[in-house]
């Protein structure tokens, strides 16, 4: 029967395939989406988006996102020491990439989905106080683009509205539309292009939606109220 | 009896393990994930088209260098020449039958050098789902350098017979030279080195193990002397690593099974059997040359799939020795278990970048609809001209010629950065190729055509950066086309969304 050599043996055995098994998951590449138009990373702090030719596009973060409680603007995640968790059955699914933040009760859980052209982010808030009016979903894109409306304007806020911003964007037939105190007029839609004049990508913005337009930082907010269910789904557009 | 379930069983584990994790689920018929496919067919349909010359370079413009004969596209071109059967089709099927014979080839070999049918089928195991996912892809591939390296190991369990006839396996040594020249000599060298050691006693051998062991770590201490590209070719740089950059290759295609090394080397050391001792010396000697800081040589690890797998799994082979039956077979089965764990890392690793449209291919059903409908409805002395990875597969699957492909000129690639529509249609001035003046020229303006456009001028301008996955037109791209179309010096003849056909 079992003596002490064979189960030596078969300790050291199971040892072995087990340092094997977790070599093997820890080496895993991290998961990306992939669509023709664009590709999505997790990355340490963010998950960032970037275009066919590898440009990057805009990046959304915990710590760029807010829920609104009475007149706090709080952010996600306060500090940077939360702990990443995973969806096992998710992690296999080819068109979503799932990224589960903890910080003791709170929970903040980021879904990408592919659909056709569109990509679907979906922000789910477990944990939190149930009263929370409203989130604040941010999109810082990339330094060289310019918001516009998809229809000719080019947001430049007051005192980024030189001339040589103004030259800029008017060599690129397009017209600057001056604007103050970080909110934009109400649109249906924002278009992201990049320094030639070309559109990135687009964000569809509903009737109960504010933005507001942080031109240091290229950060675009998009305050939306939510219901008992804290989560909240933005659709992006590459087409 | 024992002898059948075990191929049985290794037939079922590898048909599951190619047909669903590595194919099916992701890659269907007739998709590929062999980027290098495309130039064999290329060569192997103008074959079948009666072309024929010793050098490929003369055979096709997309061979730059004669690093093999043409033996193996004449073999690929039967099938081709006889029944006109699509050859992508033929490489989905076939690598399904090269891959099971990589595992039954370790699978002798192991049998014949331990005598154990468990050694043996733990290293068919091995075989399976050990995946090198650069550089080598032994088991995966079926190209000329892991064709070479399976003949070298069928020929080696045929010399390890004591009678075996001198004239056939002069005939193997010439067949596995003539596949892959390079690695075709050191096939030939792997053989005679067996045949020569074979007459040196059990003590020596133990010395040449450990001479081995010494030259492999000399080896890899050598890498910190410097990396030497071997050929003028502009990519050979690009295949220079760092001795860290190796052992992580190493890392993702075995993980730590390397653990089973030491126990494999003591027993080996330790038993009197001659063929155990020579071919754990061949492995060292292989893994020691693969990771030598010169460019390509890595690629010489296709002999170490083999000779390496049949090593470690000694190891464990060596430790459940004593076990019972149900033990050693428990002990399989979480071989098996852990082992595809590694598996599905480095095939993930693999794919991952090669997803388009929810599926993992180096070409898709646009780019397979076009070429077909090219082939069909131009003539054949019609002249493609796109981006480099456009013009390689279009020319493969269509059977109508570009300008080297992939592997075009530098000057071919000057000329197609142009992107000024008004001189686009001078391209074809510029070239310099057969047929100019009789043949159509059609181009092609593809996803990846402006995927490579945005590249940076020197990527552009060197072989190694391809577009190397179908890419979609985008409405920037849609609207560039539509220009074309207005122009009436491009017609277009063919439009699906990931590209456009014009005549210029």
């Amino acid at each position: 029967m079992f003596n002490l050599k064979k189960i030596s043996t078969i300790l050291i055995l199971l040892l072995i395939g087990l340092l094997i098994m977790s070599v093997s998951l820890i080496r895993i590449p991290k998961k990306s989406l992939n669509n023709q138009n664009y590709k999505a990373e997790i990355h340490p702090f963010s998950i960032s988006f970037y275009d066919n030719s590898g440009m990057y596009l805009f990046k959304i973060s915990p710590f760029d996102d807010y829920y609104y409680e009475k007149n706090l603007k709080i952010p996600f995640m306060p500090d940077s020491s939360f702990k990443k968790t995973s969806d096992l059955l998710k992690e296999f699914d080819q068109n979503k990439l799932t990224w589960i933040l903890k910080k003791d009760k709170f929970k903040a859980s980021y879904e990408i989905e592919n659909k056709r052209d569109e990509v679907y982010i979906t922000r789910i808030l477990e944990g939190y106080d149930e009263q929370i009016g409203a989130i604040g979903q941010s999109i810082t894109f990339c330094d060289s683009c310019f918001l516009s409306n998809g229809d000719g304007l080019v947001y430049l806020p007051n005192d980024h509205a030189t001339k040589e911003n103004i030259a800029q964007i008017q060599n690129l037939n397009l017209i600057p539309l001056i604007f103050t105190n970080n909110q934009l007029p109400l649109t249906s839609k924002l278009v992201i292009l990049d320094s030639s004049g070309q559109k990135k990508f687009q964000i569809s913005i509903s009737p109960n939606e504010q933005v507001y337009f942080y031109e240091n930082w290229h950060v675009l907010e998009i305050k939306k109220s939510i219901g008992e269910k804290l989560m909240s789904t933005q659709i992006i557009s590459f087409k | 009896m024992k002898h059948i379930l075990n191929y049985i069983f290794l037939f079922i584990i590898s048909l599951f393990t190619y047909a669903y994790i590595w194919h099916s689920n992701t890659t269907p018929y007739p998709f590929v994930l062999n980027w290098d496919i495309f130039e064999h067919i290329t060569l192997a349909n103008k074959i079948a088209q009666g072309h024929l010359s010793i050098f490929t370079s003369q055979i096709s413009d997309t061979f730059t260098i004669d690093s093999y004969s043409p033996l193996f596209h004449i073999l690929l071109s039967v099938p081709k020449a006889l029944f006109s059967i699509d050859l992508l089709g033929i490489y989905y099927t076939l690598e399904y039958f090269y891959f099971y014979f990589t595992v039954i080839a370790t699978y002798l070999l192991a049998k014949k050098i331990f005598t154990s049918n468990w050694i043996a089928f733990i290293s068919g195991i091995f075989s399976i789902f050990i995946f090198e996912n650069f550089m080598a892809y032994t088991s995966f591939f079926l190209i000329p350098q892991n064709l070479t390296a399976l003949l070298t190991i069928f020929s080696l369990i045929y010399v390890s017979n004591k009678n075996f006839n001198k004239i056939l396996l002069g005939a193997l040594l010439l067949t596995i030279f003539l596949i892959h020249y390079v690695v075709g000599i050191l096939g030939v060298l792997i053989i005679l080195g067996y045949l020569l050691a074979r007459k040196l006693s059990s003590r020596v051998l133990n010395w040449s193990i450990l001479a081995s062991t010494v030259v492999l770590f000399l080896l890899a201490g050598s890498n910190y002397l410097g990396n030497f590209v071997l050929t003028s070719r502009e990519e050979a740089s690009h295949f220079l690593f760092p001795l860290a950059s190796k052992l992580g290759f190493l890392l993702d295609w075995y993980s730590l099974s390397f653990l089973f090394l030491p126990i494999s080397y003591y027993f080996i050391f330790k038993h009197d059997n001659k063929n155990q001792k020579i071919i754990l010396s061949l492995a060292l000697l292989i893994l020691g040359i693969s990771i030598a800081p010169f460019s390509y040589f890595l690629k010489f690890f296709v002999f170490d799939h083999y000779l390496l797998n049949i090593i470690l799994a000694s190891g464990i082979g060596f430790m459940i020795f004593h076990f019972s039956k149900f033990m050693k077979i428990l002990s399989v089965i979480w071989v098996g278990l852990f082992l595809s764990v590694v598996f599905y890392k480095s095939q993930y690793q693999y794919k991952e970048p090669l997803y388009f449209n929810g599926q993992a291919s180096q070409i898709s059903h646009g780019e397979i609809s076009a070429s077909k409908w090219l082939a069909e409805n131009e003539p054949a002395n019609s002249f493609i001209i796109s981006d480099p990875g456009t013009q390689y597969i279009f020319e493969a699957i269509s059977g109508l010629n570009s300008q080297g492909g992939a592997y075009m000129s530098t000057d071919t690639r000057k000329i197609l950065i142009e992107k000024d529509i008004a001189k686009i249609k001078t391209i074809k001035d510029k070239l310099d190729f057969e047929n100019k003046s009789r043949g159509k020229t059609i181009f092609i303006f593809s996803g990846r055509y402006f995927a490579w456009q945005k590249l940076p001028e020197e990527q552009k301008l060197s072989f190694y950066y391809n577009i190397w996955k179908p890419q979609k037109l985008s409405v920037e791209e849609l609207s560039y086309i539509d220009l074309l179309t207005r122009d009436s010096n491009y017609k277009l003849i063919y439009q699906n969304n990931e590209l456009a056909i014009f005549e210029i």
